[in-house]
């Protein structure tokens, strides 16, 4: 199957592209001001939960 | 101990607020589900004594108090401050990825299972903050929006579609300018970065692939013209009003989230009508939080709009941007009251967290983890600690 071939939602579409470098400053202001919040994943890598 | 936290692995709100209280002499524990179920254990057993019910054992390795049982006999208040119930949130290094599927199935069914037996188990003993069932039903946007109107607020004009036609007529009757936002929080891993979804205004131009629109429903609303926006923090009969400045700079007039940077976007309290504190009262009750955070809009013309209640939304940050604001003895005040319990002394500041051992142990954890996986260790959390201590 070519899932290249399907569409897009709209969200990813629209969504905004943060580099790691702006991750990594909005993740250090989320962890109080709730935009990203670093959580890790069961094999060890950084991820981001965005938060409100 | 007195006070549960039930939260989730390395939360600076729920480790700052255990810490506070502890410097009153609180009992007051966390469970950090998710270190689950790898690197700790859980056991709940629904008809044995309350002292016997619940236990929770972390292992050594995530530096917690370890190897306690759970005397819900003594606890008086559980504030549910992260619940994670979906299977991204848990621990699963070591489980076979055969049996991936099935333990995420059944830790995602247990979970939530303790909490609603608990909450009829333990019925009026126990404060919840906030109640289990309330706070599932709360997260509905759908739902908030409903229960605000009722209460008198002034909503955006609202589609939740996926029926490209209707969306594109929906924009086109506002102006040809919407916004989307989705019922829960996206991101999307790139191989270079992160893609997020913060509340985006889009235009009739985003709108013409019938693809893109059928496959998932969305949450248009129209875009309604800011002078400012609220945060407003209930704690029970308290409302801790913030304004910000979210149109003073292009990137946080649509979403004020993107101001993370603390500094463009200022922060000052704000003193609420009688007549939108009374809807706020009204809508908490209707929606039976204890506890949230709601977003308004204050339009040019004066009017206050409703947004959505974050019913376990951020609140540190309202305290570190504008420091006058005693949101964490706030906070801790009002948890403690939930519990019975009556403090006369001054709570302490979160600049003041920012300066304890439980912050630098956040820090260095957060260093650590950057350090392992060849990251640059220079951490953003020294950075806001730097800010706060100015």
């Amino acid at each position: 199957m070519n899932t290249n071939a399907k569409a897009r939602m709209l969200a990813f579409t629209v969504a905004q592209e943060l580099s790691q470098e702006e991750i990594d400053h909005i993740s250090g202001a989320g962890r109080a001001a709730g935009v990203l919040t670093p959580v890790w994943t069961e094999d060890g890598e950084e991820t981001y939960e965005v938060d409100a | 101990m007195t006070i549960l936290i039930v939260s989730g692995n390395t939360d600076p709100h729920a480790r700052c607020v255990q810490w506070a209280l502890r410097q009153h002499g609180v009992a007051c524990d966390i469970v950090e589900l998710t270190s689950l179920p790898c690197k700790a254990q859980i056991s709940f057993s629904p008809n044995a004594t309350l002292a016997e019910t619940l236990s929770f054992n972390p292992t050594k390795e995530l530096n917690l108090p370890g190897q306690h049982g759970i005397d819900l006999s003594q606890v008086r208040a559980i504030w549910m401050r992260r619940v994670l119930v979906t299977a991204q949130h848990f621990d699963f290094s070591d489980v076979h990825e055969d049996d991936l599927l099935n333990v995420q199935q059944e830790l995602a069914a247990f979970i939530p299972s303790i909490w609603y037996t608990l909450e009829s188990q333990l019925g009026q003993d126990v404060k919840w903050l906030n109640g289990f069932t309330a706070s599932r039903a709360a997260q509905n946007k759908l739902l908030q929006l409903h229960i605000a109107q009722t209460v008198g607020f002034a909503l955006p004009a609202t589609l939740i579609s996926n029926t490209p036609a209707q969306i594109r007529e929906f924009c086109q009757r506002h102006g040809g300018q919407i916004i989307v936002k989705s019922f829960k929080p996206k991101k999307w891993q790139m191989a270079d970065g992160l893609r997020i979804l913060p509340t985006t205004l889009i235009r009739s131009s985003d709108l013409q692939n019938d693809a893109s629109l059928q496959l998932c429903p969305a949450i248009y609303q129209n875009y309604i013209a800011k002078a400012f926006e609220l945060r407003v923090l209930v704690l029970g009969e308290r409302l801790i009003a913030v304004k910000l400045d979210s149109q003073a700079h292009a990137h946080s007039q649509v979403d004020w989230r993107a101001d993370a940077d603390h500094g463009k976007m200022r922060a000052e309290p704000y003193d609420l009508s009688e007549e939108i504190a009374a809807k706020i009262r009204r809508f908490m009750q209707a929606i039976q939080l204890e506890m949230g955070s709601i977003d308004l809009i204050v339009t040019p013309q004066g009017e206050t709009v409703f947004l959505e209640v974050n019913e376990q939304g951020q609140f540190l940050f309202l305290e570190d941007m504008c420091p006058q604001i005693p949101v964490l003895a706030e906070v801790c005040s009002f948890i403690s009251k939930a519990a019975g319990i009556a403090i006369d002394a001054a709570w302490p500041t979160y600049a003041e967290f920012t300066q304890s051992p439980v912050w630098t142990e956040l820090v260095q954890a957060h260093r650590k983890n950057r350090q392992e996986q060849g990251r640059t260790p220079a951490t953003p959390l020294a950075e806001i600690a730097d800010v706060a201590k100015n």
